[in-house]
């Protein structure tokens, strides 16, 4: 398999930091919905084991997305954590 | 879906939204709503629309909305759960000191475009109330996430105000909001607000009163409009191309009009329900959204502090919660409390309450209704519904049931449940299922009935089928009880714990087949995570009233009505040659006495009666020398009996309510799976248990 030229939101550990750059049509609608959009800062707060969902911090709120969500969310890393 | 299909367009906003929309229930609407198409030809909609002015509140999913409605009202009934399970729009009079007004409560939503669950889009049921006014219900402690919502409400042209809510867990959280500049950057009044204590409410709902009276009476002519929207902050290609789509607008009036505006927007601005502004930003959210997310940013920055400080216990026991160390070890607690509350406390009201109607209401209603009915046969069948039939609702509606949605309400009105949602995930996943099915799931454990009618929050049609199909295998409260008693005392607790374990593993085995056997792709959680709140007992006091009286409108009819028509084949003697046509299936394949089939059947209308229905069958047939049911089965029999019972063919109530949400064929097919399920592994047991 082939690298994406950016991470996604899968790719990132507990902690990490990132900006969204891109949603993937097919997601775009219901996460944005849910209020999270490219140009966001999102912060990686739980990952759940066995392919379980990633819990990240948009803002104040915390969102809970499965891996396959979290697979369609391009982001660009970012320093620091807070 | 529909618009206006009147041959002029004197067309209301209440007609002009699509079919499916949820219905506001007031008296005061309906006129609107209902008027047959062509009836209001030409009639200006201000003529029929509801007397009152209506204030409908819009807002994020979980931001306080429907406790404010609730204190709006004074009126504590089914309020918000966990987030978006406000389906249908409510709406209430309330007093204010600006005057009366129709307050409407809608599902939260996270913006004017999204589609709730599966149906017309938010601004639709939004302009079907037909607001005067709205009230935004924004959080205090996260203004940049729900000033979007605010300016898409103030684009559509009608007057806006904002409950800057949840002001005190902001406060917690050492987030500082000035409302006064936000008010004057958004050009709407802003009033700070605590839904729970009620705090600030009655100031922003009579502001909020006093702005759709005005409203009303501009439109009226009896008040001089005064400029309603600001200049617009949003870059100027955006309100180029805004100020194009309105002037695009289908305004013609002649026939064929909702062939050339199928959004029905063109009537609706045609109506005065929005300016055509405000219906060229509906066009396209695509464009406005990402400048009010801009402007929003701005401005948060410019109105926020935030002071440095720990962070409140409830948020770090939030982070916990979702955590496998210590979340798992949290959820484990919590499902044990919840287990053992129900289990002492239940059986002990459950005693309390059949020992006082057998001691106090039974002997009254045999007495009466064999002076009434003069056939004793008849009098009997009687008796079995309204006496016996009643009994079992006390014993089993009342102590587990009621109890039962005390807890679940407790726990949803603390926000936990959105954790538990995100812990089960993966394993629900194996199933074809999201979290949120957890949250009905867990339901179902007390009684199916409802569980069936959570599985509504699903995203899609066949995660509602898988869903509602584990529901029914699960073992209710009164299923739980014929394994229990059947077992317990007869072959010990371990045993019955076996049995339970069985049944767990046989309702895995069926979802996973289900998932296999149905086609299609399970939709993947995507899901905002509550805050941790302590539960406000009015609340959860009122919830679980509300919740408890559509189960026993529901149960009670289903209880008495089946009782008795099974104490007619029982007291007719029909009973006995339909015995006979089971014994191949019940002696022959599950190696139990022939009577036993018979409870197993007619556990159908009430599944706790299988045991005590077993032992009247048992003694009309075997004399008195019967004592108990260790007399007529073996253990093994006994946990063949208690297995097949519980995965058999759900009862009549959850039939009908499977029937009501999701169809009979898919209510008859999920039945007969159960049943084949039972009888396929019933008569497995009975060879591995030398029972036949």
């Amino acid at each position: 398999m082939k690298r994406p030229a950016f991470p996604t939101l899968v790719d990132l550990a507990p902690g990490d930091a990132a900006r969204v750059l891109e949603v993937h049509p097919g997601e775009e609608q219901r996460l944005a919905a849910e209020g999270l959009a490219s140009g966001d800062r999102v912060v990686v707060e739980t990952r759940l084991p066995l392919g379980g969902p990633i819990v990240v911090r948009v803002g104040r709120a915390r969102l809970a997305v499965a891996r396959q969500v979290a697979a369609a969310i391009r982001v660009e890393r970012q320093p620091g954590t807070r | 879906m529909t618009s206006c299909h009147g041959p002029s367009t004197g067309c209301n906003p209440a007609a002009g939204v699509p079919d499916g929309m949820p219905s506001v229930r007031s008296p005061r609407l309906e006129p609107g709503a209902g008027a047959a198409p062509g009836r209001d030809a030409g009639v200006h909609p201000a003529a029929n629309a509801p007397a009152l002015p209506v204030v409908a509140l819009v807002g994020r999913p979980n931001v306080g909305k429907s406790t404010l409605f609730a204190r709006a009202s004074r009126r504590f009934a089914e309020t918000t759960n966990a987030p978006g399970t406000t389906v249908r729009a409510e709406a209430r009079e309330v007093r204010t000191r600006a005057g009366r007004a129709l307050l409407v409560d809608l599902p939260g939503t996270g913006s004017l475009a999204d589609h709730p669950v599966a149906g017309p889009p938010f601004w639709a049921a939004l302009l079907a109330a037909s607001p005067d006014a709205i009230l935004v219900v924004a959080d205090a402690g996260d203004v940049a996430r729900h000033v979007p919502l605010v300016l898409a409400c103030r684009d559509l042209g009608l007057p806006v105000v904002v409950a800057l809510n949840l002001a005190d867990e902001a406060a917690a959280r050492g987030i500082d909001v000035d409302a006064g500049r936000l008010s004057q950057l958004l050009a709407v009044p802003v009033r700070r607000t605590v839904a729970r204590t009620g705090e600030g409410v009655p100031g922003a709902v009579a502001l909020a009163v006093s702005r759709a009276r005005r409203r009303r009476g501009v439109r009226a002519g009896t008040h001089s409009p005064r400029a309603l929207v600001p200049a617009s902050a949003y870059p100027p290609a955006v309100e180029l191309a805004l100020a194009q789509a309105a002037a695009d607008l289908p305004t013609s009036r002649a026939l064929g009009a909702a062939a050339l505006d199928p959004t029905g927007l063109g009537g609706l601005v045609a109506a005065g329900a929005l300016s055509p502004r405000g219906a060229a930003t509906l066009l396209l959210p695509g464009l406005v959204d990402p400048a009010r997310r801009d402007l929003a940013a701005r401005w948060t920055a410019e109105v926020e502090a935030v002071r440095p400080g720990r962070r409140p216990f409830a948020d770090r026991l939030a982070a916990w919660s979702i955590r496998p160390w210590p979340g798992l070890a949290i959820l484990a607690g919590v499902l044990a409390t919840t287990f053992a509350i129900v289990s002492v406390v239940g059986a002990g009201l459950a005693a309390v309450l059949s020992e006082a109607w057998t001691a106090l209401a039974s002997p009254a209603i045999d007495a009466g209704v064999q002076t009434i009915v003069p056939l004793p046969e008849l009098a009997a069948a009687l008796l079995w519904g309204l006496d016996s039939g009643i009994l079992g609702l006390l014993a089993i509606g009342i102590p587990y049931v009621l109890l039962f949605y005390l807890l679940v309400a407790a726990l949803e009105d603390s926000g936990y449940l959105t954790s538990l949602a995100v812990l089960t995930d993966r394993l629900l996943g194996g199933l074809g299922l999201s979290g949120r099915t957890a949250i009905p799931l867990l339901a179902a454990t007390g009684c199916n009935v409802p569980a069936i009618y959570g599985t509504r929050v699903l995203a899609t049609r066949r995660e509602r089928v898988l869903a509602a199909f584990l529901v029914t295998l699960v073992p209710c409260s009164a299923r739980s009880a014929v394994v229990v008693a059947a077992l317990v005392p007869f072959a010990g607790p371990a045993v019955a714990a076996a049995a339970f374990g069985l049944i767990v593993a046989l309702t895995l085995g069926a979802g996973i087949a289900a998932n296999t056997l149905l086609p299609g792709r399970q939709s993947p959680l995507v899901l905002e995570l509550a805050p941790l709140r302590r539960p406000m007992a009015r609340q959860v006091a009122a919830k679980a009233g509300a919740r408890f009286r559509a189960f026993v409108r529901i149960a009670a009819p289903v209880m008495v009505v089946g009782s008795i028509a099974l104490g007619l084949v029982y007291e007719s003697g029909l009973i006995w040659p339909a015995a006979a046509i089971l014994d191949p299936v019940v002696v022959g394949w599950l190696g139990l006495p022939s009577v036993a089939g018979l409870a197993i059947v007619f556990a159908f209308l009430r599944k706790e009666l299988a045991l005590q229905l077993l032992m009247v069958l048992a003694v009309a047939t075997m004399g008195g020398g019967v004592a108990g049911l260790g007399d007529l089965m073996t253990p093994g029999q006994l946990f063949v009996f208690a297995v097949v019972t519980s995965v058999s063919v759900p009862c009549v109530a959850t039939l009908a309510a499977l029937a009501g949400e999701l169809g009979w064929r898919t209510a008859l097919t999920m039945s007969a799976a159960t049943l084949a399920l039972a009888v396929a592994v019933g008569g497995v047991l009975a060879r591995l248990l030398g029972v036949v």
